[in-house]
């Protein structure tokens, strides 16, 4: 039964003429019925079919009731089958989504020889001074820091002493990064958020730090949370037990969002390393496990590029979007790194619309702004083999890449070549064509040129 | 139409905006916004998720992302809304969520002018420019309409009302009292953000009336807030809502650390899809709760700062009998904790508003000393509050901490005494330089800060003389450890 099928599906995506729109199922709009559509008519009309046949021969032979249920058995394994059948190839035409595993196996944290806590100044004050007995009874210095942190004093009291020292700030920093306990990961990233943004600005002498963590020390906590840095994201192993991201992810990301505020005071990363992270950050965004934290890491990208200076900015951004492009292929992933930068401010517009360009200019494989728009003009959209997916990509790219851009407004060969792009989308798909992403393709061009008549 | 419209139409709407720099037609973005919702409305019964987030995004283009974007239309708003309030995945609901915030940030329905800014320069009257007709997420209507509490969930994309208000927060009461601490599904994840981004509106409208108040003084201006309206209503009981906010607030934490400790992440093996479903659930429920946590504060808060403002407008005759009568939010909080013992300690550990705790442990204190010092002496105003060193310097006297421990029981005092030090060193850290607090003498709060480190550490040997078997609770040897440390980092 399921080749007859399957044969017969493929005969009738030939022909156009079996997609006679159903009449009575006609909606108010003037909707296009979509492949899928048609599909899942066609097998409810053979599940229906089925399951009368079925229900025909109960009636009948209501005897052999053993018989019947094997044959329902059959019957139900096979609407199964057609059901699964259904869902992939409506998957086919439906969206392919985004979503990339940029987590491999975690690792076990780095063993890390931490500083005696016990030579830290508050305890040294307390050993000189009237130490009270009930204070300590016998607990590790450890343990004793540990409550401070928990409940919140730590902070308070390096706040107010304005000094923290080696040992504490490699502690608690160890602890935000690889606890496995949640209240003591959170309390540590509080603590450091605490003490590197925790005061006004204007009046106070910030906090002396003997200890900063590095940008090396970042990188490798990632790594261990499973964190794949090469560009070949392929190679992320996702059978492993241990997958990760950890949950100190959270903390990481807040981290990151606070050290990167506070440049003035504390500058722990160099250009080229603010650059790599935002790379990373953007990354962080295509997995689809870190959804729930997409606010926070919007607000830690936005952190993250505010880290450069102006000068800084005009290249860093460039490298940034290039290195980018060139770690994605083509596929919606490279739709949602875009779309996942703010575009808020100058910056993340700027941000936005380079890493657009740069990914046009690596899969055209052309530099000039004229020479990119003309080689997607000169794409033939009528042709049967035109891959509109990818029509559908450059479409988006390229609109993100001019509307983000501010510069590209007032070059009128540009805005020229757009808008004879976008009437070719528009106009050479017709609203009838069958193939997937063809009415995509026609209405985001559609009304982009609309957009773009009305200003 | 076809089934990208949404997609398309909204992208045109981004286009308009953010390339536009001149004034636009009106009437474009009005066709544009309109082709947008037909679009997403005919689609109703089965808008594809596709469509909905490529509406959002959209909709971010023209209204945030564009320079000089125009605000959404209220229908816009409310498709928004319905996203928030019916989306199946977490990247709707979050998308819509954060769309809403935005929204509400960059069009804010409240907003003071600064009056009549140079030609009129004397009767710079400032004014409160109040979007009456605007979009609003609660709606706050007469009482009278059709009550009934199952009519809340009825339209998801109407507005929620003060019972539906109440529900969510009950809601949140039931899944914090549920043994099962199991991951979050997405319905309870979808309520927390509503909740969350209801408690910013609120904000945002009663943050803009209470500075327009500092100014003018209008009584007005803060009784027509939506917060103080909505307490007001007689759609639910305002009491027996607040009555159960600690231990929401202490539940959400607990919640969040048991997520965060029990569960190892879901190992891949064969269903590999609903385990990354599940993975991208823990964490974000670890987010959100902790974020409504949060949000839960920052509403206790607001309610306690509009009673202190009633209670001023009170004594200066604003109010009228239209104003109702409410009981103080700080007030049930004490009530509640008294009443329930188990949760004063996680209540106090949770609670992070320093201010707002010192007060309430204050006001605890206050009710079992007998006659406390401050308020016999009836020299002038200021000294009408009583701070946490007058508290300490009337427990200096042996026989009124002998009674209060006698009263409420020495481990009491200990949390209230550690808890009320932590809240003042957070307001200490808050107010001064670092340095400052322990380097120099000159300034009076340092003193005083080095006196409450002193009657600190005095208060608690009293606690030992008086009964000498005491077991010290470790918040107490903390906080007597940080007392001492700072006594003796200073000497």
């Amino acid at each position: 039964m399921e080749p007859e099928f399957g044969s017969r599906l493929d005969f009738e995506l030939e022909d156009p003429l079996v997609f006679a729109p159903p009449a009575a199922s006609a909606k108010k709009s003037k909707k296009v019925i979509g492949l899928d559509d048609l599909l899942s008519d066609f097998y409810k009309e053979k599940g229906k079919r089925v399951e009368g046949a079925a229900k025909r021969k109960r009636v009948v032979k209501h005897d052999s009731d053993e018989e019947d249920n094997a044959r329902e058995a059959t019957l139900s394994y096979t609407l199964d089958e057609y059901q699964k059948q259904m869902k992939e190839m409506g998957g086919e035409d439906e969206m392919s989504h985004w979503g990339l595993r940029v987590f491999g196996a975690q690792k076990s944290p780095p063993t890390v020889v931490l500083p005696e806590l016990g030579s830290c100044a508050i305890f040294q004050a307390l050993h000189h001074g009237k130490l009270n007995s009930s204070v300590e009874d016998g607990k590790r210095e450890s343990e004793i820091l540990e409550g401070l942190l928990i409940n919140g004093w730590l902070s308070k009291l390096i706040t107010l002493s304005g000094h923290l020292e080696m040992a504490l700030a490699k502690w608690t920093f160890h602890l935000l990064m690889f606890a496995s306990e949640e209240t003591l990961r959170i309390s540590a990233c509080d603590f450091w958020c605490d003490v590197l943004l925790g005061k006004s600005e204007e009046t106070s002498s910030p906090v002396k730090i003997d200890w900063l963590p590095t940008y090396a020390e970042l990188k490798r906590a990632l790594g261990v949370y499973g964190f794949v840095f090469s560009s070949d994201t392929g190679s992320v192993d996702a059978d492993s037990k241990h997958a990760g991201p950890s949950l100190n992810i959270r903390a990481w990301i807040k981290f990151v969002a606070a050290s990167f505020q506070v440049r003035s005071k504390w500058p722990m990363f160099s250009t080229s390393e603010a650059e790599e992270l935002t790379e990373v950050l953007i990354c962080l965004f295509l997995d689809r496990r870190l959804e729930g934290l997409s606010m926070l890491l919007y607000e830690c990208l936005l952190s993250v590029i505010s880290y450069f200076t102006h000068e800084e900015w005009t290249t860093s951004c460039k490298k940034v979007a290039n290195s980018l492009a060139s770690r994605l292929s083509m596929d919606l992933n490279c739709l949602r790194a875009v779309e996942c930068i703010s575009g808020i401010d100058a910056r993340s517009k700027c941000l936005r619309s380079e890493v657009a360009y740069w990914m046009l200019v690596n899969f055209l494989n052309k530099v000039a702004g004229e020479e990119i728009l003309n080689s997607l003009i000169s794409i033939n959209v009528k042709e049967k083999g035109c891959d509109l997916f990818r029509m559908y990509i450059y479409l988006v790219l390229v609109e993100n890449w001019l509307l983000f851009n501010s510069t590209l407004e007032d070059k009128a060969v540009i805005r020229e070549m757009w808008g004879l792009y976008l009437r070719n989308c528009s106009c050479l798909i017709t609203s009838t064509d069958l193939r997937s992403y063809a009415s995509k393709v026609r209405d985001r061009a559609l009304y982009l040129l609309q957009g773009s008549v009305t200003r | 139409m076809a089934r990208g419209d949404a997609a398309a139409a909204a992208a045109a709407a981004a286009d308009g905006g953010a390339v536009k720099r001149g004034v636009r037609a009106k009437a474009g973005v009005e066709e544009n916004t309109l082709a947008i919702l037909d679009a997403f409305e005919s689609n109703d019964p089965r808008y594809s998720h596709d469509d909905r987030i490529a509406f959002l995004e959209a909709v971010r283009g023209a209204s945030v992302v564009a320079e000089n974007g125009s605000s959404p239309t209220n229908k816009m708003l409310e498709a928004i809304f319905r996203i928030l309030r019916t989306g199946e995945s977490l990247q709707s609901i979050m998308a819509s969520f954060q769309l809403l915030n935005e929204l509400e940030k960059r069009y804010p329905r409240v907003c003071s002018s600064a009056g009549g800014t140079s030609e009129s320069s004397s009767a710079a009257q400032p004014e409160l420019e109040v979007l009456k007709e605007a979009w609003s997420p609660l709606s706050l209507g007469s009482d009278s309409a059709t009550s009934g509490r199952a009519a809340v969930n009825e339209n998801p994309c109407d507005p929620v009302d003060p019972s539906g208000f109440d529900l969510l927060i009950q809601g949140l009461f039931t899944l914090v009292d549920g043994t099962n601490h199991q991951v979050l599904d997405i319905e309870p994840l979808r309520n927390m953000l509503l909740l969350q981004y209801l408690i910013n509106f609120l904000e945002g409208d009663f943050s803009s009336r209470r500075n327009f108040y500092k100014e003018t003084m209008d009584w007005t201006v803060i009784r027509e807030s939506l917060l103080s309206m909505l307490l007001c209503s007689r759609r639910f009981s305002y009491k027996n809502l607040m009555k159960d906010c600690p231990s929401v607030l202490c539940g959400l934490r607990q919640l969040c650390t048991g997520f965060g400790n029990d569960i190892t992440l879901p190992e891949f093996s064969e269903a590999k899809s609903s385990k990354v479903c599940d993975t991208s659930l823990v964490i974000a429920s670890l987010e959100v709760v902790d974020n409504t946590c949060t949000a839960m504060q920052k509403l206790m808060t607001m309610i306690m700062e509009l009673d202190v403002l009633k209670n001023q407008a009170d004594k200066q005759g604003c109010t009228t009998r239209a104003d109702g009568f409410r009981t103080p939010l700080l007030e049930i909080i004490l009530d509640e904790l008294t009443y329930n013992y188990e949760i004063l300690s996680p209540y106090l550990q949770v609670f992070n508003q320093p201010k707002w705790k010192l007060e309430l442990i204050l006001q605890y204190l206050l009710k079992y000393t007998a006659k406390p010092s401050v308020r016999t002496r009836r020299s002038s105003d200021s000294t009408d509050d009583p701070t946490f060193g007058g508290v300490l310097k009337c427990l200096s006297n042996g026989s009124s901490l002998r009674s209060l421990m006698k009263k409420i029981g020495a481990e009491t005092v200990q949390l209230l005494l550690a808890h009320a030090f932590q809240a003042q060193l957070a307001l200490s850290c808050k107010s001064h330089s670092g340095e400052g607090v322990l380097k120099s003498n000159g300034d009076i709060e340092d003193h005083s800060l080095m006196e409450i480190c002193k009657h600190m550490v005095s208060a608690f040997e009293g606690l030992k003389k008086v009964d000498e078997r005491l077991d010290i609770l470790p918040v107490g040897k903390e906080a007597l450890f940080v007392a001492t440390t700072i006594v003796s980092i200073k000497s």
